[in-house]
Formats: C-alpha cells, sequence, structure tokens
C-alpha cells in the first residue's frame, strides 16, 4: 500500500463549516470510483475558507486515486506518494483541529540528511515561538512536502519559515476531518 | 563495675595495673617487676582488656603466636600462662582458668587505669548531660589525667590495634570537651595547656588548632593565633598534603578580618559544619544560610585605615544603594579614576555595608596578566560559593574535550544557566551585591556575560558595583562597547574619585604617624591616597632611629623602597609573587619557587606584616594571596632585570606545566608565562590547549588571540614540530572565526602546510588542515566547497563558529522580538549577537530588524528608524526580499504610530513593491492591509470598504498579530473622529486578534480604546470598571511603550474626571 496525498482546489468555495458528513458527501462519487480497490481514507485538511483541501490516503498505488478522480470528475492539483516523518510531537495531530500546514517544494530534493541539518536550525525558533512540528509528509522523491504545526497562528509559522530561510509554497490554517474510528475502511 | 572494684579496694590489699603510657603492676604498694617479658605482659594485657567474658585459650593462642603453628601456641600459652600464675600474687583471686578458656574475674580486688580511664569519661558525659558542668569538669580532667600515653607501648601486635586506637580517640574527644568547656566557663588559660595537650597528643588534629587559634585571639594575641594556623597548614602539607579545612580557613579569615576577639559561642566546628545543602529546582544551590555572610567569597580585607576624605563620594554610593532597593531595580555603579585613587577601598565599604545588612557579597577582581581567561571575573566571584550549574558548565566544559550536540545557541544556554543562579541568590538573600574590581582588564566572555546578566537582571533587585582605571579602559574595547551601550541605556552611575583635599590627605598620613607635615605629604603626592600613605610610610622611617636616607618621590620607587629591607627569601617570594601576575595560592607558589612549606608561610607572614601582600578569597578551603595593590606587583616585577623576567616566566611556565594534570585550568597561565620566559615550544603547544578550551566555553575572542599567539610562536620551531602544531593551532583560528578579508591568505597559508604535510606522510596534519579549510568555506558561504566534504565535518565547523553562533543568536533573539515576546531577553540576545558579528565583521540583517523592533518597542523611535533602514538596506544588498519586508513593515508601523502619515505611506509603497515580487505569502496582504489603513486614516473616500476587504483577507491568512494592529490603529482613528461605537467595535476585534498571539501590549491598547470609546460616550461608570479590570489583567512591566503611554493618558484622564 502506498501513501497518497490529493491536493483539490476549488473555484467554488466548500462550506466554510465543514462536518464529516458534509465531506462524505462531497467526496461521494470518489469514493464509489476508489471503492473497487483496497483503499483506506485516513485524513483531510480544508482551508478555513473551503478553497483547498488535502487528503492523505491508504491506495496500492498513487494512480488509482488520479483514475478515480478522472472517472468521478472530480479536478485536482496534484496526487503524489509521500512517507510520514515525524516531527517534535507527532501525536499531536490527533488531539489539534486545526493545525497549521506549510507546504514546500526542494530544488535539489530533500534527502534525510539535509533535512535533519534543517530540524536542527528550525528548532531554536520553534521552540522560542511555542511552534511545534507535529508531522511532515515528504514526497517519496524528495521534490514536496507538507508540514504541520500547532502554532497559535498561521503567522507564526511563515515568519519561522522566513527566519530559517526555508521557503514556502503557502501556509495555511485546516480544518481537520478524521474518519471514524469504526468507519476508516471505506 | 566500677562499683564492685570500689568495695574490693576497701576490703583486700590492690593489685594496681597501668597500661597507659606505661606497663606497671603493684600489689600491696610493692612493685611487681617480675612481668617483664614481652609476651607475658602481652597475654596479661589481652585477658585485662577482655575481661567482660571467657576467652577461648585456642583464640589467645592464634593471637598472641600468630606465626607458630597451632600446637606450638597453645604449648607457649601454657607455658606463659604457668608462669603468669606463678608471678601474679594470689593469682587465683583474679584469673579464672579452664581447660579451654580464661578469664580475668572483673569483680576481684584490683584496679585497672584503662578501666579507671572509661569510668571517668563515662561520669563527664552523664554530668554534661544533667548540665553539671562542675562534675563534668573534674571527670574530664581526671580521665585526661589517667590517660597518660598510648596502650602497652612497646606492644606491636595486631591484636592491640584496635582498643589502643580507640582508647586514644577517647582521649581526643576527652581533651576535646574540656577545651570547649573551660573555653565557655572562661579559663582560658588552663584551656591553653589542655588544648597543647590535645595538639601534642595528635598533631594532625584541626580541632586542637582551632581551639588554639580562637584561645590565642581571644586573648587579643592575633598574631600567635595567626602563626598556630600556618603551623596547621604546614603540618597537615608535609605529613598528608593536604590543606586545613574550611571550618579552619573561615576561622583565620575571622581572625584576620574581625577587630574584635571572637566569642566564645562564636564559629564552633560544631556550627560551622552544620549546614547542608537544599535542592532548588533546575539547580543545585547552597542552603540560604551557606549562602549568608560571613561568606568565603571575602573582598580583600578591609584595610585597618578609616575611610578619610571621601564623605560625598560615599554618601553618593549611599544614596544609590538606598534607591536601588527601594525601586527594586539593578543599576550599574562605576567608579572610574586613577590607580590608587581609593575605588577599591569605596568598594569594600560598599561591601561591608551590604554584609553588615545580611546581604551577599560576591567579588572578582580583572588581571592584566589574565586577560585570555574567559570568565575569569565570575569564575572568582563564583567559585567560592557551594557548586552550581553556571561554574559546573563552565567546568565541564573546560574538562570536556567533545563539546555537547547542540550548535551555537549554547552560549546563550550557559548565560541563562549564570543569570538563573543570580535569581536564585537574589530569592534567598536580602541583598546580592557583585563587585568587580579592575573592569580595564576584564576578558571579553566576562564582558558578555555581564552584558548579558545586566540586561536580563535589570528589573530585579541586584546591585553591580565596578571600578576602573579611566586610561586603561579606552585599552579594552569590549569593555569601552559595553559601558557605551549602558550609558545610552541610563543604565550607569559613573562616579569620577578626584584627587583628595590637602586636608584629607593630612589626616591619612597621620594614620601613619601624627608627626608627619601633612601638607608635605599633599605636595608630594598630589593627594593620591595611595602615593600619599607611601610618602607618609617613607617620611615617617626617614624621621625614625634607623634611616636618614633622603626617599624618592616617585611611588614606584617609594615601593621598591620598602621591599628593601626584607630578608632574601621574602624578597625573592616578592619577585615570584609579581612574576605570576595575579593572585597565588601557598601551593601553587611553593610549586613555583621549591620552597619549603615553613620557609614559604614565614616569607608569606612577613609580607603580611609589612602590607606587600594581603590574603584575599578562599577557595577550596586555602588562601589565596594577592599584592595589597597592583602599583606594588608592577613596582616588585620592575625591581627585576629583563634575564631575570624570562628566567622567572620560563620556570614559572615550566611549573605550572608539571601542575596542568590536577590544575587544567592553568594552561592559559602556562602559555602566558612561556611565551614572557621564551620556551616556543611550550608556548605554542599550552596556547593550542588554550585556544581549544576557549572554543569549548564560547570564547571566540579569547580563542583567536591565544591561537595567534601559539602560531607566532610556530615559526620559531623546527618543522617536524612546527607542522603539526601550526595546522592544529590555524584550525582553532579558523573556529574562533576570522574577517573574510582574511580568508585568503589563510587559505594560502593552510594549502602550503598541508602539502608539507603531505611531503612528510603526516596524514593526521592533513586532514587537519582540511577540517580548516571546509571551515572557512562554511562560515564564508562557500557552500558548494562545503558539500564536496562530509556533512558530519560541516557540522563540526558549525558547533564552534562564531559566525553561526551569531546567525543562530540573532535568528532566536529576532524570532522573539517579531512576535513582541520577552522582549528583554530577546534584546539581550541580540546584543549579544552583535557584539560577536562586529568581531568577526558580520552584517546580519536580523540583528538590525531584530533591535529595531526592540527599539520601537521601547518608543525609542529615532533609533528604531535608523536600525530598520539599516536592515532594509542590506536585505536590499543581499537581494533578500522576505527579510526586506519585515523591516518595511516595522518601518510603516512606526511611523504611523508616531503619526508620520507621508513616511508611513512612502515606506508602504516600499513594501508593496517588494511584496509583489514575492510568491504566495501573507507579505503582500499585509501591504495591502496597511495601505489601507493609511488611506483610512487619511480619510481617503472608499477607504473603509477596501480596509474590509483587507480584514478580510488577515483573518483568511490567519495573522492576528497584524489584525489586532490595524484594527487598534484604525479605532484610535474613529475615535478622533467622533464614532465611538465603531471604534469599540474594531477595539473589541483588536482585542480578540491580541489575546489569541498573547500579546499584551496590543491587548492593553486595545482594551484602551474601548475605555476611551465608553469615556467619549459618557460612561464613566463602565469606563472605570474596564480600567480597574485592566490593571488586574495586565502588569504594566511587560508593556510596550505605546500601552504603557495609552494606560497612564487613560488613568489621568480618569483622575480629572472624578467627581
Amino acid at each position: 500500500m502506498s501513501h497518497v496525498i490529493l491536493e483539490r482546489s476549488y473555484i467554488e468555495p466548500l462550506p466554510t463549516q465543514m462536518s464529516l458528513e458534509l465531506w462524505d458527501s462531497v467526496n461521494h462519487s470518489l469514493d464509489v470510483c476508489l471503492n473497487k480497490y483496497d483503499w483506506q481514507w485516513l485524513r483531510s485538511f480544508i482551508t478555513l475558507d473551503g478553497s483547498r483541501s488535502i487528503c492523505e490516503l491508504e491506495v496500492p498505488y498513487a494512480e488509482v486515486v488520479r483514475e478515480a478522480c478522472r472517472k468521478a470528475s472530480i479536478p485536482f492539483d496534484r496526487v503524489w506518494r509521500a512517507e510520514i516523518w515525524p516531527g517534535m510531537n507527532p501525536d499531536g495531530l490527533q488531539a489539534n483541529k486545526q493545525p497549521i500546514l506549510a507546504e514546500f517544494t526542494y530544488e535539489p530534493p530533500m534527502t534525510p540528511e539535509t533535512w535533519t541539518d534543517a530540524t536542527q536550525r528550525t528548532r531554536p525558533c520553534c521552540i522560542e515561538m511555542g511552534i511545534q512540528s507535529l508531522v511532515t509528509l515528504m514526497a517519496v522523491n524528495g521534490e514536496r512536502s507538507i508540514c504541520m504545526f500547532a502554532a497559535t497562528s498561521a503567522e507564526e509559522v511563515r515568519l519561522m519559515c522566513r527566519k530559517v530561510n526555508a521557503p514556502f509554497k503557502r501556509v495555511w490554517r485546516s480544518q481537520l476531518i478524521l474518519p471514524l474510528e469504526d468507519d476508516r475502511q471505506r | 563495675m566500677t562499683a564492685s572494684i570500689a568495695e574490693c579496694r576497701k576490703t583486700v590489699p590492690n593489685l594496681s595495673i597501668k597500661l597507659l603510657g606505661e606497663f606497671n603492676i603493684a600489689y600491696a604498694n610493692s612493685s611487681i617487676t617480675s612481668v617483664k617479658t614481652e609476651r607475658l605482659q602481652a597475654l596479661l594485657v589481652y585477658v585485662l582488656l577482655h575481661r567482660d567474658r571467657p576467652q577461648a585459650r585456642q583464640q589467645i593462642a592464634v593471637q598472641l603466636w600468630p606465626e607458630a603453628s597451632e600446637t606450638e601456641a597453645k604449648a607457649s600459652l601454657r607455658r606463659r600462662l604457668h608462669e603468669l600464675r606463678q608471678l601474679l600474687p594470689n593469682a587465683d583471686q583474679f584469673l579464672q582458668v579452664e581447660s579451654r578458656s580464661l578469664q580475668w574475674i572483673s569483680d576481684g580486688p584490683y584496679s585497672l587505669d584503662v578501666a579507671d580511664f572509661e569510668a571517668a569519661i563515662a561520669q563527664a558525659q552523664a554530668a554534661q548531660r544533667s548540665q553539671q558542668l562542675t562534675r563534668a569538669r573534674q571527670a574530664l580532667v581526671r580521665a585526661t589525667e589517667l590517660y597518660r600515653g598510648e596502650l602497652l607501648p612497646g606492644c606491636y601486635d595486631d591484636w592491640i590495634v584496635g582498643p589502643r586506637d580507640t582508647l586514644r580517640q577517647q582521649a581526643i574527644n576527652t581533651l576535646d570537651q574540656l577545651v570547649t568547656l573551660l573555653f565557655k566557663q572562661g579559663d582560658r588559660q588552663t584551656a591553653m595547656g589542655y588544648a597543647q595537650q590535645l595538639l601534642r597528643l595528635d598533631p594532625l588534629a584541626e580541632t586542637a588548632y582551632c581551639h588554639l587559634m580562637r584561645l590565642h585571639s581571644q586573648a587579643g594575641d592575633r598574631a600567635s593565633a595567626l602563626r598556630v594556623y600556618h603551623q596547621c597548614m604546614t603540618i597537615l602539607q608535609e605529613e598528608l598534603g593536604v590543606n586545613p579545612s574550611p571550618t579552619t580557613c573561615k576561622l583565620y579569615e575571622q581572625i584576620l578580618t574581625l577587630d574584635e576577639p571572637l566569642l566564645a559561642s562564636s564559629s564552633s566546628p560544631q556550627q560551622l559544619s552544620a549546614s547542608g545543602d537544599c535542592q532548588v529546582p533546575g539547580l543545585k544551590l547552597p542552603a540560604p544560610e551557606q549562602l549568608s555572610p560571613p561568606s568565603p567569597a571575602l573582598p580583600p580585607p578591609t584595610t585597618a585605615i578609616p575611610l578619610i576624605g571621601r564623605k560625598p563620594e560615599w554618601a553618593e554610593i549611599q544614596h544609590w544603594k538606598n534607591a536601588r532597593q527601594k525601586v527594586g531595580k539593578s543599576e550599574l555603579l562605576l567608579l572610574v579614576g586613577e590607580s590608587g585613587i581609593g575605588k577599591t577601598r569605596l568598594l569594600e565599604e560598599l561591601a561591608q555595608a551590604v554584609r553588615a545588612e545580611g546581604g551577599l557579597v560576591l567579588w572578582g577582581r580583572g588581571f592584566e596578566a589574565e586577560m585570555l581567561r574567559p570568565y575569569g571575573v565570575w569564575i572568582d566571584a563564583f567559585r567560592s560559593l557551594p557548586n552550581h550549574e553556571f561554574l559546573s558548565e563552565i567546568t565541564t566544559r573546560l574538562l570536556n574535550p567533545h563539546p555537547p550536540a547542540g550548535g551555537g545557541l549554547d552560549r546563550s544556554r550557559l548565560f541563562d544557566a549564570g543569570v538563573q543562579f543570580l535569581q536564585q541568590l537574589m530569592s534567598h538573600h536580602r541583598c546580592v551585591l557583585i563587585v568587580l574590581d579592575d573592569i580595564q582588564w576584564l576578558d571579553e566572555a566576562s564582558v558578555a556575560f555581564l552584558h548579558y546578566a545586566a540586561r536580563l537582571l535589570s528589573q530585579a533587585p541586584i546591585l553591580f558595583a565596578c571600578a576602573a582605571r579611566t586610561q586603561e579602559l579606552e585599552r579594552n574595547p569590549a569593555v569601552s562597547k559595553v559601558l557605551q551601550a549602558f550609558y545610552r541605556e541610563q543604565w550607569v552611575q559613573r562616579l569620577e574619585l578626584a584627587p583628595l583635599a590637602p586636608a584629607s590627605t593630612a589626616e591619612l598620613a597621620h594614620q601613619i604617624s601624627q608627626d608627619i607635615d601633612g601638607n608635605h605629604v599633599f605636595a608630594d603626592s598630589g593627594g593620591n591616597p595611595l602615593f600619599a600613605l607611601e610618602v607618609a610610610r617613607a617620611l615617617s622611617q626617614a624621621a625614625g632611629p634607623n634611616s636618614n636616607q633622603p626617599f624618592s618621590h616617585d611611588l614606584s620607587t617609594l615601593i621598591q623602597g620598602r621591599l628593601l629591607p626584607l630578608d632574601e627569601s621574602a624578597r625573592q617570594l616578592v619577585c615570584w609573587g609579581a612574576a605570576l601576575g595575579r593572585s597565588f595560592n601557598p601551593t601553587t607558589l611553593a610549586q613555583v619557587t621549591d620552597y619549603a612549606p615553613l620557609q614559604l608561610l614565614t616569607a608569606l607572614e612577613r609580607l603580611e606584616a609589612h602590607g606587600i601582600i594581603r590574603p584575599g578569597n578562599t577557595v577550596n578551603g586555602e588562601i589565596y594571596y594577592d599584592f595589597a595593590h597592583d602599583i606594588v606587583r608592577q613596582a616588585a616585577y620592575q625591581q627585576l632585570s629583563e634575564p631575570r623576567r624570562r628566567l622567572a616566566h620560563a620556570h614559572i611556565a615550566q611549573a605550572l606545566n608539571r601542575l596542568l594534570d590536577s590544575h587544567p585550568g592553568e594552561v592559559s597561565n602556562v602559555a602566558y608565562h612561556a611565551s614572557l620566559g621564551g620556551d616556543h615550544e611550550l608556548a605554542a603547544s599550552a596556547s593550542l590547549q588554550a585556544a581549544e578550551r576557549h572554543l569549548r566555553l564560547f570564547a571566540f575572542a579569547e580563542a583567536s588571540e591565544i591561537a595567534q599567539q601559539g602560531i607566532h610562536h610556530c615559526q620559531y620551531l623546527n618543522p617536524a614540530a612546527q607542522i603539526p602544531l601550526h595546522l592544529r593551532l590555524l584550525r582553532a583560528y579558523v573556529k574562533a572565526g576570522v574577517r573574510k578579508e582574511q580568508v585568503s591568505s589563510l587559505e594560502t597559508e593552510l594549502q602550503r602546510l598541508i602539502e608539507q604535510a603531505s611531503a612528510k606522510g603526516l596524514k593526521d596534519e592533513q586532514a587537519i588542515g582540511l577540517e580548516a579549510l571546509i571551515m572557512l568555506s562554511y562560515d564564508h558561504g562557500r557552500l558548494t566547497q562545503v558539500q564536496q566534504h562530509s556533512l558530519q565535518a560541516a557540522e563540526q565547523a558549525r558547533l564552534a563558529s562564531p559566525t553561526t553562533t551569531a546567525y543562530m543568536l540573532a535568528r532566536t533573539g529576532s524570532c522573539l522580538a517579531d512576535i513582541g515576546r520577552e522582549m528583554t531577553r530577546a534584546e539581550a540576545l541580540l546584543l549579544e549577537a552583535q557584539s560577536l558579528a562586529e568581531r568577526v565583521g558580520l552584517q546580519a540583517i536580523d540583528i538590525s530588524s531584530g533591535l529595531g523592533i526592540i527599539r520601537r518597542y521601547q518608543g525609542k523611535v529615532e533609533d528604531a528608524r535608523q536600525l530598520l533602514e539599516q536592515g532594509w538596506k542590506i536585505a536590499q544588498m543581499e537581494q533578500d526580499h522576505w527579510r526586506e519586508c519585515p523591516c518595511l513593515i516595522n518601518l510603516v508601523m512606526l511611523e504611523l504610530e508616531a503619526d508620520n502619515l507621508v513616511n508611513a505611506l512612502n515606506y508602504c509603497h516600499e513594501l508593496t513593491t517588494v511584496s509583489a515580487q514575492m510568491a504566495e505569502g501573507s507579505e503582500a496582504a499585509h501591504a495591502a492591509a496597511l495601505d489601507a489603513l493609511i488611506q483610512y486614516l487619511l480619510g481617503t473616500p472608499e477607504a473603509d470598504s477596501a480596509l474590509e476587504r483587507s480584514l478580510q483577507s488577515l483573518k483568511r491568512l490567519d495573522s492576528p498579530r497584524m489584525t489586532a494592529f490595524i484594527q487598534t490603529l484604525a479605532a484610535e482613528f474613529d475615535l478622533r473622529q467622533g464614532r465611538p461605537k465603531s471604534a469599540i467595535a474594531r477595539a473589541e476585534a483588536a482585542f480578540e486578534a491580541a489575546r489569541i498571539v498573547d500579546n499584551h501590549s496590543e491587548i492593553a491598547l486595545a482594551w484602551a480604546m474601548i475605555i476611551r470609546a465608553s469615556l467619549q460616550m459618557g460612561n464613566l461608570k463602565c469606563a472605570t470598571q474596564h480600567f480597574l479590570s485592566l490593571q488586574q489583567k495586565i502588569s504594566q512591566a511587560f508593556l510596550s511603550h505605546r500601552a504603557r503611554q495609552a494606560l497612564q493618558a487613560i488613568e489621568a484622564q480618569l483622575q480629572a474626571l472624578k467627581p
């Protein structure tokens, strides 16, 4: 199974108060297309203004998601395979209903060594600014990542990124949607 | 048992046995001399000592004849027993002999001195328990009389060692108790006799020396008391190789410093050792009573001469002290003036006043010879206190060749530990005074910590008092720079000491002799107190019966004249001490001079008596001496011819080098003396060790300086010794940080040495050279070159690089400044970064922008504008758009707060241009929001809807800090326009946003707008309630200048409206 990220943007924003039921209805056609595979929805992050979402899925391979989107006529920005790299407090994600997501791209691609170096540079600023890194979804080719943080505001995370010279694509506060415990297999 | 013996004595002729100090048996008052063989006596004593129970014959045989076979031993026992029964009158009355055992009949008609001795001790204890002191004294005297010497002298069996030692210890304790009792009863003469008896019994008993010191002192004989201490010190050194215990040293110090004789109850050894450690979370701190005066960290003892001619200065110092204590904020007192003008004397007076109030004084002093000893003055000030984290961190770093991981922030962590320790001290004492004397000679690391601590503790009730020589201050850029910063902050009270007036000079001279012509002294000395005293002494001697010599009018020559009457060994000692260049302890001096302990102590006593040296701090139980004044040291040093100086320094270097295993911290001194002594190889190798130590302590300036010195010595070495040392020194030099303009020449030098190492097959040396090259590339941004080498090597380079440390400190400091949190700490970190950055010629945007933000917070508009402009320019040069933006954003905010709308608009245009070049972020939205605000404030049509759109955009971006700022300023404008309802709505939105980021200044400003709006609407009650809640919830100490001003204005407004 592959850990796959599905990135989507919405011309017509989603409702700003998103619930699990509402999210299920938004994704109904996609779910139907995916159901012929062995797959699992892990969680989704939606911008507070409903203009963007990131979904984490477990599927046999990434192309399954792209095919399903095409079949369901759901436009997407990007589908990519990721690895989970834990941050300072990986368990904090479950408790944080509005984690802050920072999206990065890397040229040259990120390696575990350069990542260690970067986190060491980042750590003092994070500590001083009261920011906790939770989890990072790192593309298997090292070209992009989505880092999740707990912080008082997204601006704090932007500030920190600027301080440590880590150029980001975007930083946003998200609304986290999780499946019900007994309903993870869909 | 004792009762039955007494009964028997009345009825039966006594068999009297004495075993203590002799062997003597008498029966019916006639001595029995026939029991004379050594084994026979041993047998008798064995059974006597084990009289409480039967002893197996086999056991006795084995103990008495340990080297014989069992059969032979039993046979010997049989023969001796038979003999004993023949020789002892009425033997069966005393000995119970069985086939397998033997026992002395303990209730038989005999007396035994050992039993009587033990009985007397038991009686003394019972009497003491019941407070019958006369009976106790009698019993103790009796026991003392009974113990005439060790048990059965001349017997060397193993079994006798235990009982003999027990009895001896009992005798020592008895004498100790007796002396203490007599001392309490005021019978000093008798006590003295027993104390001396105690000393004869145990020449290593420190309690005996303490008793004698106290007794002499109480009798007013301080000289004898001090001699006893030196006797104690000598014997402990000679016999055990140790120093007297801290208790004894403390007593010695008390005797030295107290004018009054010691009271019987004070400073008894039991009292002094009673305190223990207490744990404070995070730090191991000594118990409060341990930190209480009299502390071993005494400054040099106050001179016997009273403070003369300094009434105005002393009044000013007292006023400073009282004012600091009253407002609970710190401020630096700086005494400046020429050498010998009386700075130290005034500091001593201040220290005494603080101690008299129950405060704690920490005293450190700079030494010219030790300007490369990192944290020297702080180590000296702190080390007389029990172990704590700051000092142990320094020690760990000094001793640990591999610094812990964690990177460049460790310097600030080290400093934080120091500040935390000072805070803990403050919580345990009414007052804490830190005295730093001769700060013109402080090392850079010490100065950095002073700066850091002063900043963080500026709001704390701690007193910092320093003294410096005016002219020499300018030669120490680190100290000058920090003082300039303190002046700018108005954090210094400077007191310049002028020469004494003629009348005061005469009064001072009359302390030496009333016959001296005060005008003469003033004319010669110009009112310099030290000079005046020397002139007075010289005049006094010239007038005396022993000398008719004219004297010189030069201070140095006067002091040298004072050294002339000393005997040869004392004069030699002065030269060694002067060449050592700092305070010294007898142990080090003994190592350097090869003096025998007694000779050394005699010489020290003589120098002390002549006022050449004086005792100072006690460290690890040993007194450190120093010259009475640095000028005295200089005068003594000048006496040495150039060749003798070189020899002395070379000898000291070698001696200290031998001590390095036990005193690794002396390595800088080894380098210093080897350099002056012309021992190039030792100078280079010690410089290398010292540089590596300094790097571990983040003392980069000192490391750089000493590495350079080592490199200088390398040119005199042969290639085999030179290449390894030179390469290692260059590596240390690079690690300590180099300026950009040096990089090229250093690379060439390293390449040359690497080639030489390669030619000689020195692979390790090649690797060291390569490592130094990597560091040069890394620190100067040549990352492509760095990436050719291993990440690990680069990481190592970063760990000890001032460039990286400066960057990291700047980044952390500016992080805090950006979010408006812990502004005092942020400032301390940024100033620390600035100091490091300046040394390596680094221009870091974060330092300028961070400090600019802090100045804005402090309401210093001009400074803030200048710093933020500077940061912006650097960012422009480096094309770092991300860092241009915060500088510009803060410039816009600054101008808006200062009501300079035109300036704000100009900066905002720049911001809009820069942010347009940036990818997705918040900069463009911030620029748009600030622009919308300016337009709103300018009253531009449609500005309110643009402002609303911008606020929505900020909400989407989750940028509450900017939201709070914009809403507050817009609310203020609404108020000015007479729209209180709109102002309240905006202020409430600002309040909510500020609460999210927990920014107290923004919360207070938003709240202030709500109160002002309520007042505008005529709702005084509501405004007053709001203001009271605000005061309860927000501490003014942590607010920005602007927020404090807003609250003060409201308070004044409410006062004015009070009915």
